[in-house]
């Protein structure tokens, strides 16, 4: 649902960069989502290409790499993945589990388009 | 082309701002407690039933995507009240800023925000609050816990509402508690019924210590 407000603070964070760099264009953006961060990269994919036009990502791809959900027992240090729905109770001791991973919503990196000549003048 | 690698939270923006709400918080000591849940489990009901029976001064930021009803109601009680309107699903952290310089809290001991209705997008918008509790009603169903997890396994307080009304439902409270401590086990699961009164001395014991726990701490530190 808050999908835009995302796509759109991703778009800022890789046109501040690209402008920093004296880059002409995006031409590809990598994020990492969790599947605990309460995304959805369908809806998020929708988003930024509607916003993405107009920008200087207007040419850029979206990839999205998928973080799943992972959670740890501190009473026996185990790690648990989660398969299907979460149940957040360790399966050895039976007490409370802390999710370690699966929250994640991070710009990875950006790929830019920088003219031969913004860099042979900028050295 | 050249590869730049960032490794930069898409909301940092919204972390910097919280970090700064919470030392706003912390100068004036006030404790914030981010009320959230679905629209309709009754959060406003709940406060009004609180605000006044609590042994701290009180204010309420109430976010709406539109009309001041609910911060309407909250003044109606006594309570003051400044009311955000967000066009959008949640509320962020720059908007409790920005709502803070209209609406000061010095001499507010427990400042409520009550997010906007929804079961998913709050829960990623840290707003420096201190305590967050989330409220569900039982007409919602027994399953949505295990659904939507997020939210619930971020409280530290999950207020059951309507328990009056399960006997008109197919809903097992019982089971509802259950599917809470499923994905969040370290919650405090409080049953309550806003309307008859039923559990809220439970639920104002737990937000009254909590509250005091974390002044005491804040003037320790």
């Amino acid at each position: 649902m808050h999908e835009t407000g995302i796509a759109a603070g991703i778009l800022e964070i890789a046109e501040t960069e690209a402008k920093r760099r004296n880059a002409f264009s995006v031409a590809g953006i990598c994020i990492r989502v969790g599947d605990f961060s309460n995304v959805v990269p369908e809806a998020l994919e929708f988003a930024f290409d509607a916003l993405k036009a107009g920008t200087l990502a207007a040419g850029a791809r979206l990839e999205i790499e998928r973080v799943p959900v992972a959670a740890n027992c501190p009473q026996c240090n185990q790690s648990v993945r989660p398969k299907g729905a979460i149940l957040l109770w360790c399966p050895r001791c039976g007490g409370p589990l802390q999710v370690t991973a699966g929250a994640e919503l991070d710009v990875v990196s950006i790929d830019l388009e920088v003219s031969e000549v913004t860099c042979s003048a900028s050295r | 082309m050249q590869r730049v690698s960032l490794e930069t939270p898409v909301l940092k923006k919204n972390d910097e701002y919280a970090a700064a709400n919470r030392s706003l918080f912390a100068q004036n000591g006030a404790v914030a407690v981010n009320i959230m849940s679905a629209p309709g489990a009754g959060k406003t009901t709940l406060l009004e039933k609180t605000l006044n029976r609590i042994p701290f001064r009180c204010a309420v930021i109430e976010g709406d995507i539109q009309t001041s009803i609910d911060a309407d109601r909250i003044r109606a009680v006594g309570i003051p009240a400044h009311q955000i309107n967000t066009t959008c699903c949640h509320l962020d952290a720059k908007m409790i800023g920005d709502a803070m310089r209209q609406f000061p809290i010095t001499g507010v001991e427990l400042l409520i925000i009550e997010n906007v209705g929804n079961m998913v997008c709050p829960a990623a918008y840290d707003l420096g609050e201190n305590l967050r509790v989330m409220v569900y009603s039982v007409p919602e169903g027994a399953e949505k816990p295990r659904k939507y997890p997020r939210m619930f396994y971020q409280s530290h307080c999950v207020v059951l509402n309507k328990i009056d009304l399960a006997p008109y439902t197919d809903v097992s409270v019982e089971e509802l508690k259950a599917n809470v401590l499923a994905v969040s086990p370290n919650a405090v699961v409080i049953p309550v019924s806003s309307r008859t009164g039923e559990g809220l001395d439970a639920w104002l014991e737990w937000l009254t210590a909590k509250v005091g726990e974390a002044r005491a701490a804040a003037i320790c530190a």
